[in-house]
């Protein structure tokens, strides 16, 4: 009789959906007053700043240029949406996340910023009480400076949310 | 308790378990932002106030305006930081220092070339850029300009026998770095 109940608990387990999620899930989200983001609502997003100079030029929608006296700065908005999964039961007495971000690749030539955060390699908390379900817009800004060589500058920013 | 009970109250666990298990271990989650940005060079030029010039319209930007106001050859005044002189019995000239600012980005330059020209041609007045005369051809002011602030006399010369009236144009500057 045991084995029949053991043999009904396997199956419940190997039965469940097979998209619930029994952990938390990021989604980066377009802002309505950023840059266009490419997978928008997923995890893996991109931003694609276009070609642009220090001086004159254009940016894309969603992006202010501000140019200083050594160094101009792309700046945008960047939503991010952390939500518990339907499963997650590990997390049910969770009312908060914290947030860090960082760099993929080290750049010790522009300046990488999340919320006024500094960007580096090493992880940054942005916010310690971060909302559930709640889509909450982040400001982004890279910083070029008047001495960089023209060309491509390329990262990736790394998120990491984590039940409170 | 008996053995149904216990075996019930396990079988839950059990399936609370397989929920969440073997992924119970993350309450966290990740997310990545690729970011790309393609910088190219350019330089900008603005035209700032002297301390010793007439104060300029737009100050700062690259779209600056300069108004001397009403002014007569003999007699009248003239704004702050503009000298009138004459020229013998023929002409008179209003002069003010104008600062001119060029700053490049994103390229390798030691220096700049700067030209003005007018935008539209005027045979009775002249129209002086430090010793540089204009005409609606670019006129090179400096072929190794610095970069930063460079202060440039700008002087306008009327004749006594041109009729009184307004007298505009545009100067046209370009920077290009060497």
């Amino acid at each position: 009789m045991h084995r029949y109940w053991l043999a009904l608990a396997v199956l419940l387990f190997w039965c469940r959906p097979a998209g619930a999620q029994t952990t938390l899930v990021m989604q980066l989200v377009h802002d309505p007053a950023g840059i266009a983001l490419s997978g928008s609502g997923t995890a893996a997003a991109s931003a694609n700043f276009g070609t642009v100079a220090a001086f004159g030029g254009t940016v894309p929608s969603g992006v202010t240029k501000t140019a200083g006296a050594s160094s101009f700065t792309l700046n945008t908005t960047i939503d991010i949406n952390v939500s518990k999964g339907p499963l997650d039961i590990l997390d049910l007495l969770s009312s908060s996340y914290t947030l860090t971000a960082k760099l993929q690749a080290a750049d010790a030539q522009n300046i990488w910023k999340w919320n006024s955060m500094t960007l580096s390699t090493t992880a940054t908390t942005i916010t310690s009480g971060g909302t559930y379900t709640s889509t909450t817009p982040y400001t982004f800004s890279l910083t070029v400076p008047f001495s960089a060589t023209a060309g491509t500058i390329s990262n990736t920013i790394q998120m990491t949310a984590v039940a409170n | 308790m008996k053995n149904g009970r216990k075996l019930s109250l396990a079988i839950v666990v059990a399936i609370a378990a397989g929920f969440v298990s073997p992924s119970a271990k993350a309450t966290s989650a990740t997310g990545t932002v690729a970011v790309t940005a393609t910088t190219v060079a350019s330089v900008s030029i603005t035209f700032v106030t002297d301390g010793a010039g007439i104060a300029l319209g737009g100050s700062g930007t690259s779209a600056a305006t300069v108004a001397f106001g009403s002014v007569q050859a003999y007699g009248g005044s003239v704004p702050a930081n503009v000298t009138k002189s004459f020229n013998g019995t023929t002409s008179w000239s209003l002069s003010t220092p104008i600062d001119v600012v060029v700053e490049v980005a994103n390229q390798t330059s030691g220096n700049y070339t700067l030209t003005a020209a007018l935008q539209t041609a005027d045979g009775t007045n002249t129209w002086l850029l430090g010793a540089t005369s204009l005409s609606t051809g670019a006129a090179t002011l400096t072929s190794t300009g610095a970069y930063g602030s460079t202060s440039y006399t700008f002087k306008l010369t009327i004749p006594f026998s041109e009729a009184a009236g307004a007298i505009s144009n545009t100067i046209n500057f370009t920077a290009t770095a060497n």
